[in-house]
């Protein structure tokens, strides 16, 4: 359990301040005040202006709101989808279970970034376009990983008791099966969600994600790169934003693998 | 020796650090003697000589072909394959040819090539840049062998600069679509598709001692960051393009130096098909509601100037001080225009670019944050490039920013961008009614007096700042990087600096 608690209280601290934007005193993160552009740290702005003169401590944390946010809606739709999917797998028999969990082979046969690239430039760029790409990106992990779960769970002793006392198949897998899995699905949603910050950040660097002049850690870098040698300080508050995150929310999750993996647990 | 796994692994651990040296003394590309290394913005998408494929690919055209005339280093018209022109009394354009010029294949330039050449621009089925222009040319002929004489439908007072632009090039009747044979000082000897060009010297070339090169290597880079950080580390002698963010650094190194003049614009372009840019009082407030200032800040370092009337060069006669800020920074003149047109509330649109040039992705956030000053909310659609030109040219927008050059510095040059009744382009606005603006650009087209062409220019100043066909936001500026030791290469003025390519004939290493 002590392995969660410095990573848990970073991802906590983030996510509380992306939750709680709005509450604090920020200055408008797109407001542009061309007079003071790249100003170095000033009253007021504590980590100083962007290009556009628009204050970088405010775009970091609506950036972690933006950045989160989509991570976070796409890990969860590809969480419900992917479970379900690998449920009926596991359990089912047939062409139903044979599809659900063969299709997604189809998504891996895919290299992530190239599909990603793909489907942003049919359906032009944007959160809502982010959070589909990315929720069918790692649809697939999460039907996987509760597949291979149901497959060596379902012939236990406790199931075949649940359902000789005559538990429905539904019953069976949401409340015997599930609960008896969740450890492995919560280290994959952790990952998930630590993956997506990644990539979200990418598509946005490359253009392709969040559209300006919503506040986003990958839109940060693009603009900063192209005043890398005025104002170097910009490019180092985005990126330490993310790599802090990303290194916290891995650590995490290697603390819930261990806490939560009955093979590791207890020691 | 038998492999084990240890002395694999050890291999694998003494293999990065075998290449540490590499890493920290980079090896400098050695300049091959009087090979010019040249970094391209964009690799052309096709090298034909007609059609309009940007001016990367004009770069290399300008080269390995040749026109009429072209520029010289003021910006002037200068002879080419012709060494005169004139007008006879009967309003027909008249060429006399330079001779001893020869194409790559040997064979002598001659009037029928020319005549062969303007045919096959003007025909039916011909996809050349100048095809509407050079249908009014009626009939072509030839008095005598080193003559050619162009009668055209109407009188056509800018006839010779057609022949100045990068995709009107002569070429021999022999040529084909696949193998065009130009007359150009250098000729084509290899390309690696997506990356790098060669040219060589043509020993027959028409200027005795040009080209003063051996030949020119272009590479293109089209990440402007890299592009620069190429010139920097002496991969290449020259490039284009030079990002705005670098061009202090490029002037402040004592190995190279900037050239850099102020001839292409941004702008906004409206879709007057629908409401509500199809009311000029509308796009009107958006012209005044705009504070140029921090575009030029922003987008380009302080490396340009405020435009706020028709994109016409400053100390040119066609220029006046009073219609040059026709489209002063003004929110409250903005407010007011809007709410004369019946938008007091203001309303929401959509306000096209792309992500992939940051000058134009930055251009419309600053845009966009002056008209919701006024009340217009823009949300930013920012697609790549090439989705951005197809919805322009199909008028899938309500407003978009553009970044472009005139055709040359008469204000005649400015009728690709201000004819909207030309076909749709995505360099120009869709559908937008200037009936007064287009009629001016005609009579001053059919006008020779000089003094009677300023005034009518001036008139069309003044019809287009109430019709809008754009708004002028900034003049940018357009720069060549290039080692100290590159001579002989000139930026050419204004309008003209997308075709300075044609100076690399006379650039050598001093």
């Amino acid at each position: 359990m002590k392995r969660l608690w410095l990573p848990g209280a970073f991802v906590a601290l983030i996510v509380l301040a992306a939750l709680c934007a709005p509450l604090f005193p920020l200055a408008d993160p797109v407001r542009q005040d061309v007079a003071n552009r790249l100003a170095g740290p000033m009253a007021g702005s504590w980590l100083g202006r962007d290009e556009f003169g628009r204050d970088v401590f405010s775009r970091l944390i609506w950036g972690a709101r933006t950045s989160l946010g989509v991570a976070f809606a796409s890990a969860m739709v590809a969480g419900l989808v992917g479970v379900t999917l690998g449920l009926i797998g596991g359990w089912g028999k047939g062409a139903a279970a044979f599809l659900s969990v063969r299709s997604m082979d189809v998504v891996l046969c895919f290299p992530p970034i190239l599909l990603a690239l793909l489907v942003v430039t049919l359906l032009g760029p944007g959160a809502g376009t982010l959070i589909l790409v990315l929720s069918v990106l790692y649809l697939p992990g999460f039907a996987r990983v509760t597949h291979a779960e149901v497959l060596s769970v379902k012939g236990r002793d406790y199931v075949e008791a649940a359902r000789a006392l005559g538990a429905r198949p539904s019953y069976l897998l949401l409340r015997t099966v599930l609960p008896n899995i969740a450890g492995p699905i919560l280290v994959q949603l952790s990952l998930a969600v630590a993956a997506a910050v990644v990539l979200e950040s990418g598509l946005s660097f490359l253009g392709l994600g969040v559209v300006p002049p919503a506040p986003s850690w990958g839109l940060m870098i693009r603009g900063a790169r192209a005043t890398m040698e005025q104002a170097p300080l910009l490019l180092v508050w985005p990126c330490a934003a993310l790599t802090l995150t990303i290194l916290a929310m891995n650590l995490l999750c290697d603390g819930l693998r261990d806490t939560l993996d009955p093979r590791t647990a207890g020691r | 020796m038998t492999i084990s796994r240890r002395t694999v692994l050890g291999a694998g651990l003494a293999a990065p650090l075998a290449t540490l040296p590499v890493l920290f003394s980079p090896a400098r590309a050695q300049r091959a003697a009087g090979i010019l290394r040249y970094g391209l913005s964009a690799f052309p998408p096709n090298l034909q000589p007609w059609v309009s494929t940007g001016a990367s690919a004009g770069t290399v055209k300008m080269l390995i072909h040749r026109s009429l005339v072209s520029y010289g280093p003021g910006g002037e018209l200068r002879g080419e394959l012709a060494t005169s022109w004139s007008l006879d009394g009967d309003g027909a354009w008249v060429f006399k040819l330079r001779p001893g010029c020869v194409f790559h294949n040997g064979d002598p330039v001659t009037a029928e090539d020319v005549k062969w050449s303007i045919e096959q621009i003007a025909g039916e089925k011909s996809t050349a840049y100048m095809r509407t222009q050079f249908q009014s040319i009626e009939r072509v002929e030839i008095p005598d062998p080193a003559t050619i004489r162009l009668v055209t439908k109407t009188p056509q007072a800018t006839l010779p600069s057609w022949f100045g632009n990068y995709n009107t090039f002569i070429l021999s009747r022999k040529s084909t679509t696949a193998e065009p044979i130009g007359a150009g000082p250098f000729r084509l000897i290899g390309q690696e598709r997506g990356s790098s060009i060669e040219v060589a010297a043509f020993d027959k070339f028409y200027k005795p001692g040009i080209p003063k090169l051996k030949g020119i290597k272009f590479v293109t880079y089209a990440d402007e960051n890299l592009r620069y950080a190429a010139l920097q580390s002496g991969d290449v002698d020259m490039i284009e393009y030079v990002p705005w963010q670098s061009m202090a650094a490029v002037e402040a190194n004592p190995r190279l130096k900037l050239d850099s003049q102020e001839g292409p614009f941004m702008d906004v372009l409206f879709n007057g098909s629908k409401p509500p840019f199809n009311d000029p009082r509308v796009r009107r407030a958006v012209a005044h509601a705009v504070r140029r200032d921090d575009i030029v800040k922003v987008a380009f370092f302080g490396r340009g100037k405020v435009l706020e009337g028709l994109p016409i060069v400053e100390g040119t006669p066609w220029w006046d001080k009073e219609l040059a800020h026709g489209w002063n920074y003004d929110p409250a003149r903005a407010k007011a225009l809007l709410t004369e047109a019946g938008f007091g509330n203001g309303f929401q649109t959509t306000l096209l670019a792309t992500a992939q040039f940051g000058m134009h992705k930055d251009t419309a956030e600053i845009v966009q944050q002056h008209l919701a000053a006024i009340g217009i909310q823009c949300e930013l659609q920012l697609p790549d490039w090439s989705t951005r030109v197809a919805r322009g040219s199909k008028g899938q927008y309500d407003m978009a920013i553009h970044g472009v050059s005139s055709d040359n510095n008469d204000p005649d040059g400015l009728t690709v961008v201000l004819d909207t009744t030309l076909s749709p382009s995505h360099g120009r606005s869709f559908k937008v009614d200037a009936p007064r603006t287009i009629a001016a650009l005609a009579k001053g087209r059919a006008e020779f007096d000089q003094a009677k062409r300023v005034e009518i220019y001036k008139e069309m100043q003044r019809a287009a700042l109430e019709e809008v066909p754009l708004v002028g936001l900034a003049w940018r500026s357009q720069g060549y990087g290039m080692d100290k030791s590159v001579m002989g290469f000139t930026n050419l003025p204004g309008a003209l600096s997308n075709s300075s390519g044609n100076m690399l004939e006379e650039t050598y290493f001093g």
